[in-house]
């Protein structure tokens, strides 16, 4: 009889295990389709004296940048923002100081018309209606090379440039806030679901 | 921005307590929302009121007292990402002889993001149904902002401030009324399902008439996603 029970009991351990795996292989399928990204404010004397040294060489006569400790899928980053006359920049760093990528705000219309054509069509494909919200160039590869594209316009082949759109999206019934990233041409590459708050506090 | 609204406060409470009618108490809040399907939503929020201290106070009552509890469902349903429009019922109890009250409302609202701010804008109609009591009307509009307090945006374990000022009209058997709303909170976003807060919540009823009324609560709120 003992050994009766405890038979049934393991068997209803196995199916529990079993269980709760499947459910986190889903829940974590499901989060890789959603962006997830969570950033705090910190202070300079936080940041690796790599990224502070490469942010004072890339724009010497701006004191004003804006340090955040950034924490998303892919890892922990520090990220520099400061205000351009040609827009917002966002500088990444990896933990140990070295340089991710660069970010900058832009209008949609200063974007090729060929580019805006292509990403149009793409998003249009996809989705039944769409809204446009934030714009960003990314530029992608070796620190110094970024340097002088950024200080002089200086084009050489050792980087790579995106475009990060972020837009609101409506198929069939659903509606969610997205974040693409097309290439220099306006090919699509990926597209993220951005993890939307709770407004509740605010709404009731 | 958090100075000129402390002084604000500070300023209006003075101001209350200068003129003749007043009342200050907590209002504590639970609120709850669930989803039905992908397009609804459900919110439940639980309210109740405790007076602290008033001035004039009812023969029968004492300067300290339980007032009411509301109980509101609101059933919304969203029209783009930031768009919603809702319709729900409020029942109320109060203690001036157990009586209830009942509420319908109709709402719309919408929300964005200004820089780091959050800002979202409520627009309500509500009819109150009393017995023995003509309905009474009411057009109402909420402007809310959260300043997250540490990054561009509140993520988990992170605090925030609140404010919200809100505008009513009231039109109860043909005599017109205003009222105006002020708030201003300090909240905790423990996960992206809960947040905590507290502040206080400035009202002046009456503004048309002559009886006009000063309120301070002491809010203190729970908001739970399911």
């Amino acid at each position: 009889m003992l050994n009766l029970l405890q038979e049934i009991a393991l068997r209803s351990m196995k199916k529990i295990v079993m269980l709760c795996c499947s459910i986190l292989l889903f829940s974590t399928f499901v989060f890789g389709q959603v962006k997830y990204e969570s950033e705090s404010r910190i202070k300079e004397e936080a940041v690796p004296k790599e990224a502070v040294n490469y942010l004072e060489r890339l724009f010497p006569d701006n004191r004003k940048v804006r340090w955040y400790d950034e924490i998303n899928l892919d890892g922990r980053f520090f990220e520099g923002k400061l205000k351009r006359p040609e827009g917002v920049y966002s500088i990444k760093f990896t933990e140990s100081g070295f340089l991710y990528d660069i970010e900058l705000t832009q209008d949609f219309d200063q974007l090729d018309a060929l580019v805006r054509k292509a990403m149009h069509k793409q998003l249009s494909e996809q989705y039944d209606r769409y809204r446009l919200k934030k714009v960003q160039k990314q530029w992608l590869g070796d620190a110094e090379a970024l340097m002088a594209l950024i200080q002089s316009a200086h084009r050489s082949k050792t980087y790579t440039m995106n475009f990060e759109v972020v837009f609101s999206g409506k198929k069939g019934r659903s509606t969610a806030q997205y974040e693409a990233l097309f290439d220099a041409q306006g090919q699509l590459l990926k597209i993220n679901e951005i993890a939307t708050r709770n407004l509740s506090h605010l709404l009731y | 921005m958090i100075r000129i609204s402390f002084l604000i406060l500070v300023l209006l409470f003075i101001a209350q307590w200068s003129l003749a009618q007043n009342r200050f108490g907590i209002m504590p809040q639970i609120n709850a929302d669930f989803k039905v399907g992908t397009a609804l939503k459900v919110n439940a929020k639980q309210e109740n009121r405790f007076i602290l201290h008033q001035n004039p106070f009812s023969e029968a009552g004492a300067r300290s007292r339980y007032e009411r509890s509301d109980l509101e469902l609101l059933v919304s349903g969203r029209r783009g990402v930031f768009n919603r429009f809702g319709l729900g019922y409020l029942i109320r109890r109060s203690d001036q002889g157990g009586t209830f009250l009942h509420r319908s409302i109709q709402q719309f609202s919408t929300s964005g993001s200004l820089g780091s701010l959050l800002l979202a804008h409520r627009f309500r109609t509500d009819q109150t149904f009393e017995l023995e009591k003509p309905v009474k009307y009411r057009l109402r509009y909420r402007l809310s902002l959260e300043v997250p307090l540490n990054g561009q945006q509140v993520d988990a374990e992170e605090f925030y401030l609140k404010f919200n000022n809100e505008y009513l009209g009231a039109l109860q058997d043909g005599i017109g009324n205003f009222e105006i709303r002020l708030l201003t909170g300090l909240g905790y976003n423990i996960s992206e399902k809960d947040q905590i807060e507290l502040g206080l919540d400035y009202r002046a009823e009456s503004l048309v008439q002559d009886n006009t009324e000063h309120l301070l609560w002491l809010t203190v709120g729970w908001y739970h996603s399911f």
